[in-house]
């Protein structure tokens, strides 16, 4: 999983293209992924792909999962780090955007 | 004969990457292998344009040329397959390729590469049409189904177009046509400076011009609706409303 | 002409050479003089320039790399049709010296007495060397050359099967025979430094026409530029272009294979032709000589008309051993005796 930062703050907070980062929600959440450091987003803006899962603050919990029922790929879920607004039972953010704090992993 | 092509419209790609997964999907290809890949130029920046790319199916390919063994060959349909059996992994065809579309399956030491895997144009390869071999060693035959590509079929703005190449080359000009040339004719900024791109197509001075040459809208510059079918064969769809294509006029919006 | 092909290579590479940067995701910055006309982009697109992509592996994200036509008809042109050529005019050449001017005889015959030359050290050496450049020489000429001559005479899957192997004896076999080549150069190193005789040597073309036999020394001055020499030079340059293209793994990128590819397809192609004429001259076409590395003696006279030089300072060695009241073993090693190390 991974998220795309801009090089001004990648820069900042001393990340590299590639490199791990703990991503911090508001609540407190922490994810673990990998920065894709690129102008794609504006400076202060982090994007986070979502609708993946089997990674929950950065432990595998793939063999969670009924045999066979695996998904080929594991990572993160955005949900995890998200805050206020969310529907109660998927965490889902009504409005797809939260605060967070990146810093190297 | 119909001469099969790619085509991609770099202003349409969002690179989305769709046509990427719907090879790999279609055709269970192995991990590590990328029978298509969409690249970005300019991420992140003004003119930043996506192209997927794939093996071009070339009329004078250099990997037939190059290789050692014989086993790449050009099909009547322009399509450009090869045999995995008789591959033997020297790579030479990845080496002579400009697009570097062969793929292999390890890069290990000794020059081990494996076989030679690459784009088919949906079209298979040597074995039996349809066939269980021909699957598991190529991936599903699509043309032999009388279909297309998967992946210009799965393009989400039909950026990627596929099929006879006169008939992508004339989608392709209308394209053309309907957007105008615009801001991205060469010396259009030397002319206008940078002022001169417009927040909309319609506010350029010979936005006019365009609508003069076809008052009832341009509809007459428009393709049919409906699917195009070319020797039976579906070629695309041609109700695709370009009134939504980013900067192209609308009815009544010119302003003089 | 390799270092021409070489220079001329590298110096066309100019603004096309992709640095080694592993990472798709950086970007070339397309100099934007005016804002977004489609030429810098096609323009761009046609450079080699990197993009992003979201694919993995070595150059993923290059969208044009039009070296590789280059290449293609640099190597389907030249290099086949001047090595093909080159490969069947040396061994018409050699027949036809073999035909006509017939072998060089030793004058007199064998005397029976027998004088020892090469360590059975440089003899290992020397065959390991010899037998895997034979298997590398046929195995990579059938690579090139074969879709042209075996695919008519076999049929491409008889001959797909016989490349697949050619290849992977060619690949493997191909680090050994370079440890092999490295192993001659030093062995015999010594011998083949030029001396005070090989200038005339070679204006006298050796004798081999004229059948005179210009004084040599341990190994005459043919033998030290023909064979060592060419060895030490294009021999190196085909080694060290093969050892680029049998280990890709490092992560070289087209461009770097391409000159590779070239490289080793005119050097090994100059090496083979003049090995070829090497194996003719130690075996059929000098009587006596095939002995010398096979058991390591030759006969006195072999010695005496084809190496004078060195035959008097073994006798001159004998004879003074033998005024000295030494036992002189029969025929002994050069004053320099190569160690067997």
């Amino acid at each position: 999983m991974f998220a795309e930062i801009h090089p001004v703050d990648a820069n900042n907070a001393g990340i590299r293209d590639g490199q791990s980062i703990w991503l911090e929600g508001a609540e407190g959440a922490k994810l673990k992924l990998k920065a894709l450091v690129t102008r794609r987003v504006a400076p202060g803006v982090v994007f986070m792909p979502f609708h993946f899962g089997g990674h929950f603050e950065g432990k595998d919990l793939g063999s969670k999962y009924p045999p066979g029922a695996e998904p080929y790929v594991l990572g993160e879920a955005a949900n995890t780090a998200m805050t206020y607004g969310y529907d109660s039972v998927t965490q889902m953010q009504e409005t797809k955007v939260s605060l967070c704090r990146v810093t190297r992993a | 004969m119909a001469r099969m092509k790619f085509l991609i419209d770099a202003e349409r790609c969002t690179e989305c990457n769709s046509c990427v997964t719907a090879c790999k999907a279609e055709h269970n290809v192995p991990w590590g292998i990328n029978r298509r890949q969409v690249i970005t130029i300019n991420d992140g920046e003004f003119g930043e344009r996506s192209l997927s790319v794939a093996c071009m199916h070339c009329s004078d390919a250099p990997c037939i040329a190059v290789c050692p063994v014989d086993v790449i060959y050009s099909t009547d349909d322009g399509v450009v397959l090869h045999d995995k059996d008789g591959c033997i992994g020297c790579g030479y065809c990845f080496f002579a390729c400009p697009f570097g579309a062969p793929q292999f399956p390890s890069n290990s030491a000794f020059g081990s590469r494996g076989k030679m895997d690459k784009c088919t144009f949906c079209a298979g390869g040597p074995e039996a049409d349809n066939s269980p071999a021909e699957y598991r060693k190529y991936g599903r035959n699509r043309l032999a189904e009388g279909k297309l590509p998967i992946c210009a079929e799965m393009c989400s703005s039909k950026a990627l177009l596929a099929g006879d190449g006169n008939q992508v080359a004339n989608i392709f000009r209308e394209r053309v046509v309907w957007r105008g040339a615009a801001a991205l004719a060469w010396g259009w900024g030397v002319a206008y400076g940078k002022k001169g791109v417009k927040k909309s197509y319609a506010q350029y001075p010979h936005a006019a011009t365009l609508e003069r040459a076809a008052p009832d809208g341009a509809a007459s510059l428009r393709p049919a609706a409906g699917p195009n079918r070319h020797n039976g064969r579906n070629i695309g769809n041609n109700d695709v409303d370009n009134s939504r294509v980013r900067g192209a006029p609308r009815a009544g919006s010119v302003q003089p | 002409m390799l270092l021409i092909c070489a220079a001329l290579w590298t110096l066309s590479y100019g603004a096309f050479a992709a640095g080694p940067g592993a990472v798709p995701a950086a970007t070339r910055q397309a100099s934007l003089r005016v804002p977004d006309p489609g030429a810098n982009l096609w323009r761009d697109v046609r450079g080699a320039t990197r993009g992003t992509t979201q694919a993995t592996g070595t150059e993923r994200g290059v969208l044009i790399n039009a070296r590789g036509e280059d290449w293609r008809r640099i190597q389907t042109g030249p290099i086949t049709r001047y090595g093909g050529w080159a490969l069947f005019l040396t061994l018409l050449a050699v027949l036809a010296f073999h035909v006509f001017h017939g072998r060089v005889r030793l004058e007199g015959g064998r005397t029976g007495k027998t004088v020892f030359r090469w360590p059975l050290f440089n003899r290992l050496v020397h065959w390991y060397t010899a037998v895997l450049f034979i298997i590398q020489a046929l195995t990579g000429i059938s690579l090139l050359f074969g879709k042209h001559v075996l695919i008519p005479l076999i049929g491409k899957p008889a001959f797909s099967a016989y490349a697949e192997t050619a290849k992977i004896l060619h690949n493997y076999l191909g680090l050994l025979f370079v440890l092999g080549v490295l192993a001659t150069l030093v062995v015999v190193f010594k011998h083949n430094l030029p001396e005070r005789g090989d200038l005339k040597w070679l204006l006298k073309g050796g004798g081999l026409i004229s059948k005179s036999h210009p004084p040599a020394g341990f190994v005459n001055a043919g033998e030290k530029l023909l064979t060592y020499w060419i060895i030490a030079t294009v021999g190196v340059v085909a080694c060290v272009s093969g050892l680029v293209l049998d280990f890709p793994n490092f992560g070289q990128f087209r461009d770097t294979m391409q000159l590779a590819n070239i490289v080793h397809g005119a050097a090994t192609m100059i090496w083979v032709v003049v090995i070829i004429g090497h194996i003719y001259l130690s075996t059929a076409g000098v009587e006596g000589t095939v002995e010398a590395m096979w058991t390591g003696r030759v006969d006195q006279r072999w010695a005496e008309q084809h190496h004078s030089l060195w035959y008097e300072e073994l006798d001159r060695v004998e004879a003074d051993s033998a005024r000295s009241g030494t036992e002189a073993e029969g025929g002994r090693e050069s004053p320099a005796e190569p160690s067997a190390g």
